[in-house]
């Protein structure tokens, strides 16, 4: 304990608030990742003491999760992939005039999602790792197959669209070289598309880009929206959705440990999750409803303690971000492995209490800049349009350094373009797209270890976990066909 | 400053650039694999002692896809001037017959071998084997039944399966799409057994939630001494081993011959640095690094005969080694 | 020609190929494990909806939902060849200034009526962009 206070100190901090402010800003840009700023931050912290390292990067990593949510309420531009979820009542709640509040709900619910993790993290790693390994692959097809029946509480207007959409999405998750046979599917012979087609270059087009042709060809007004200047931001108004909350930060907690599943699939999960146990919300979802940006900032940044439990107790990385800091320990002379935390209970400790404080500045960022960032909104569209457009043109080539992934984010644009105009959900298209390859491939996988469908089938049914989520689809699929008939018979 | 002055000024400075020579801008490191993977590891340890050598940042690139090929080819399209260098794992010697690329170790200029990694069949706590005898008698008495999990199509664990079968061992292989997932799949008794990197497996070893049978190799192993090589259980490996997967720094043909020095020498040096050598200690890499230049190249051709036809054997990989004149392994 | 009635028969194109194409990939492997395996699945399934679509439209009949479909076309295609251009000629004019080009050009489709005002704005935001992304962040750019 006197260890660790001899290291809380001043200097700390400051490193700390560096990341956090790095983060900031890394994560609200999109295209610019939070995995490649850590991954630059290691070149530059390797001569460091490792504990200003680790407190560096997780300064950007605990922020930078967050503030995807920035770009994402106010221009429709998932910051980071994590955050998709978020714009789709971000946005719409920005577009109305309460941008302010939006931005404060993302803040508040981010921290309390960080910190749940954290309590997880710290009280029940040890047990929770053993999720991570009974997590066989046909579980994570079963996962992904149960985010896919989510698709239905993504659109709005037609299920049938939607799950065209969805479909689609699935087909483009798979071009690339197969991770199980190594042969090229889809790729015409193209070096680029073996290697797939990269999802964050697709959000930037899908919601940020199309955003910007739609504005362009429709003219309709000269800002992106009005500033309620009457809105007042009560915390205790904010505060009301905690229970969506609570179960938001459960599921992002546990995806968050499952190495093949990360925050993107555990934000979209939790929408849908609010969407279908919430009680009825003011607003309804996808037209500004507080609760969807709750459970969305909730479970991403939840994410980050269930992400450190598998690389803490296993030394295997819950996710892209943990992996660059797993090699942050190999490089200062660290082993990560199953005797981690005993063996460096101060480094346990000093992880948890970074990625604490982490999340208190991600307060402390919002009260600095809220204020400004909300008016955003009133600048006018002329000026706008074309910055935002110059945005996701960099955000794309940043990905890998070359022209391709900006020609797929304009291809993209366009798509999202049409499908917006065709009353196609783009929600459903990614959920397709982050759920697609790990549906398939991990069915195969099962295939493989059971031998025959057979031995699969039967093998499943006496698992526990299989079970709990084959009920679940089953609830889920019984619910959206309930809904749909209720829609019916109104 | 009269005109004359600023006039002569301008051209001494233009010749100290003009033979200023290399290195004056900073040098990019090309890993064609993803942050935070095995290679990148040991690419951003020695990025900075390579760095603290040659004068000039060296900053290391992420280009990754198809298994390192993505990131090849686009070095391939870079100048041949020395400010890209590539930091290649083994797969380049299998692009060909996987038809990922055209290219292969024979389109590029060696400069040295990095490191290894030694291999070792290890299998989870709860299993039923406790030496390689017992794995290697399951495997004959059920075959197509004993489990084996690897990395991916190319990857790590896939030719050491391959080999087994080989060897008159059938085992099941399944692929799970990276070293850590093939890991978890081998702690959590998913599968019967996995071949793991000696430096990734210590610390499950230690912690009682792996057992080591076998290295996957001629000789024991310094960091784990009791464990016996396979061939003593499986002689049929003899003629393939010792095959391990080094990592080599390779740049362009072509690239002029006082630049290739200076890259050599930096490496030299920082090869022989002491905070390298207590990396790879620590990480229990053998360091390779004393083979260079044409002994690299020979390496990769040996490695490649046995590789590429293995693979194509097996149904793995699509084209025929025969069509880029790779030779089959004689034993 | 209703809009959406043309929209489903490309679709029921475009699963059409994808199904030709997934039962290439059925080639490999045993059924069970062949990469064609899911994408036959998902290209069938979506010609099935697609077929759906298509005749849930001819039922409907009349009603052409979108006259909003049109509007602006010629807006966006301007805007996407201007992108394109854009991506086509960083390599050769510096990124500095094509993005003052496109940052011009395209402020003036969103509406911007005063032009030496967009000089300025174009010439400011993409000096402060390749200051910010270039310098202090260290950004690749093209």
């Amino acid at each position: 304990m006197d260890y660790f206070l001899s290291v809380f100190n001043l200097r700390f901090l400051l490193i700390l608030f560096s990341g956090s402010l790095i983060g900031l800003i890394i994560g609200a840009l999109p295209g610019l990742s939070v995995t490649m700023a850590t991954a630059l931050l290691l070149s530059v912290t390797y001569s460091w003491p490792f504990y200003d390292a680790i407190a560096l990067i997780i300064g950007v990593y605990v922020v930078g999760v967050y503030s995807g949510a920035i770009t994402s309420i106010l221009v429709n531009i998932p910051g980071t992939p994590a955050s998709v979820a978020t714009s789709f009542d971000g946005f719409p709640m920005s577009c109305n005039g309460n941008s302010k509040k939006a931005l404060w709900i993302a803040t508040v619910y981010s921290f309390i999602g960080t910190v749940f993790g954290l309590i997880v993290l710290s009280l029940i790693a040890k047990p929770l790792s053993k999720i991570a390994l009974s997590f066989s692959p046909i579980d994570y097809f079963l996962l992904a197959f149960f985010g896919l029946t989510t698709v239905g509480s993504l659109t709005s207007k037609s299920i049938l669209k939607g799950h065209i959409s969805a479909f689609i999405g699935v087909m483009i998750s798979m071009v690339g070289i197969d991770s199980i046979m190594g042969v090229p599917r889809f790729t015409f012979g193209s070096l680029n598309l073996q290697m797939g087609i990269p999802i964050v270059p697709v959000l930037i087009g899908l919601f940020g880009f199309s955003e910007v042709l739609e504005q362009i060809s429709s003219q309709a007004s000269s800002q992106i929206s009005i500033l309620n200047n009457n809105e007042k931001v009560s915390f205790k108004e904010i505060l009301k959705y905690w229970k969506i909350s609570l179960i938001s930060s459960a599921i992002g907690t546990i995806i968050g440990i499952l190495p093949g599943a990360g925050a993107p699939v555990a934000s979209l999960l939790a929408y849908d999750s609010a969407k279908k146990y919430a009680r009825k919300p003011k607003i309804p979802f996808g037209q500004g409803a507080p609760e969807g940006i709750a459970a969305s900032e909730s479970a991403n940044n939840a994410c980050i303690g269930g992400a450190l439990v598998p690389m803490l107790t296993l030394g295997i990385p819950g996710d892209a971000v943990t992996a660059v800091m797993l090699s942050a320990f190999y490089v200062h002379g660290l082993r990560p492995g199953p005797l981690f935390i005993k063996e460096n209970p101060q480094a346990f400790e000093l992880i948890v209490l970074s990625t604490l404080i982490g999340s208190f500045f991600i307060i402390v960022l919002g009260f600095l800049f809220i204020p400004v960032l909300s008016k955003v909104v009133l600048v006018p569209k002329k000026i706008m349009l074309p910055l935002i457009a110059i945005l996701c043109i960099i955000g794309a080539y940043s990905v890998n350094s070359s022209l391709y992934e900006v020609s797929i984010m304009t291809v993209f644009g366009v798509i999202g373009f049409f499908m917006r105009r065709t009353g196609f959900s783009t929600a459903a298209m990614v959920l397709g797209i982050v759920l697609g390859e790990m549906m398939d491939s991990n069915f195969r996988r099962a295939l493989s270890l059971s031998g025959s469908v057979r031995e699969l089938i039967t093998g499943t049914f006496l698992k526990p976990i299989s079970i709990v989520i084959i009920v679940f689809i089953a609830f889920s699929i019984f619910l959206s066909i309930k809904s749909k008939t209720n829609a019916v018979k109104k | 400053m009269t005109k004359k002055n600023v006039f002569l000024m301008l051209i001494f400075v233009f010749a100290l650039y003009l033979f200023a020579g290399y290195p004056q801008k900073s040098i990019n490191l090309i890993v064609p694999w993803p942050v935070g993977g095995i290679t990148d590891r040991v690419a951003r340890a020695l990025a900075p002692i390579f760095e603290k050598y040659i004068g000039v940042p060296v900053v290391v690139m992420n280009i990754p896809g198809a298994s390192g090929a993505i990131g090849t080819e686009q070095l391939y399209a870079k100048p041949s001037d020395g400010y890209n260098i590539l930091f290649s794992a083994e797969t380049l010697g299998m692009f060909r017959v996987l038809g990922y690329s055209k290219l292969g170790f024979d389109d590029f200029d060696p400069i040295s071998m990095v490191i290894e990694d030694e291999k070792v069949i290890v299998v989870p706590k709860t299993s039923k084997y406790m030496t390689i005898d017992d794995l290697v008698k399951d495997i004959k008495n059920k075959p197509g039944k004993v489990r084996m999990s690897y990395s991916g199509p190319g990857a790590s664990g896939h030719i050491q399966g391959l080999l087994l079968k080989k060897s008159g061992l059938d085992v099941s292989m399944t692929p799970f799409g990276g070293g850590s997932p093939a890991m978890l799949a081998a702690i959590s008794g998913q599968v019967e057994f996995t071949v793991g990197n000696v430096a990734n497996v210590l610390e499950y070893i230690k912690s009682g939630d792996l057992k080591a049978l076998a290295i996957f190799s001629k000789e024991k192993v310094a960091a784990m001494p009791e464990v016996p090589p396979i061939t003593q259980i499986v002689p049929e490996l003899l003629p393939y081993l010792p095959l391990t997967f080094p990592n080599c720094i390779l740049i362009k043909k072509g690239t002029p011959a006082e630049v290739k020095a200076t890259i050599q020498k930096a490496l030299v040096s920082a090869f022989n640095d002491a905070k390298w050598i207590e990396f790879t200690d620590l990480s229990y890499y053998n360091r390779m690094d004393h083979l260079k230049n044409q002994d690299v190249t020979e390496y990769w051709q040996r490695w490649t005969s046995i590789v590429a036809w293995l693979l194509y054997d097996a149904g793995a990989a699509p084209n025929s080694p025969d069509q880029y004149g790779i030779k089959r392994f004689e034993k | 020609m209703n809009f959406e009635l043309m929209l489903s028969m490309f679709f029921l194109i475009i699963s059409s190929f994808l199904i030709f194409f997934s039962a290439e990939l059925l080639k490999y492997g045993p059924a069970g494990l062949s990469p064609g395996l899911f994408p036959m699945i998902v290209s069938t399934l979506l010609l099935i909806l697609s077929l759906f679509w298509f005749f849930s439209l001819l039922k409907k009949k009349g009603d052409p939902v979108n006259n909003n479909f049109l509007k602006g076309l010629w807006k966006l295609l301007f805007t996407i060849i201007l992108t394109f251009a854009f991506i086509f000629l960083v390599p050769y004019i510096h990124f500095f200034y094509a993005t003052i080009l496109y940052v011009f050009i395209l402020s003036i489709l969103s509406g911007q009526k005063n032009l030496l005002l967009n000089l300025i704005i174009s010439f400011l935001s993409s000096a402060v962009i390749f200051f910010i992304f270039g310098k202090v962040l260290n950004v690749a750019l093209p």
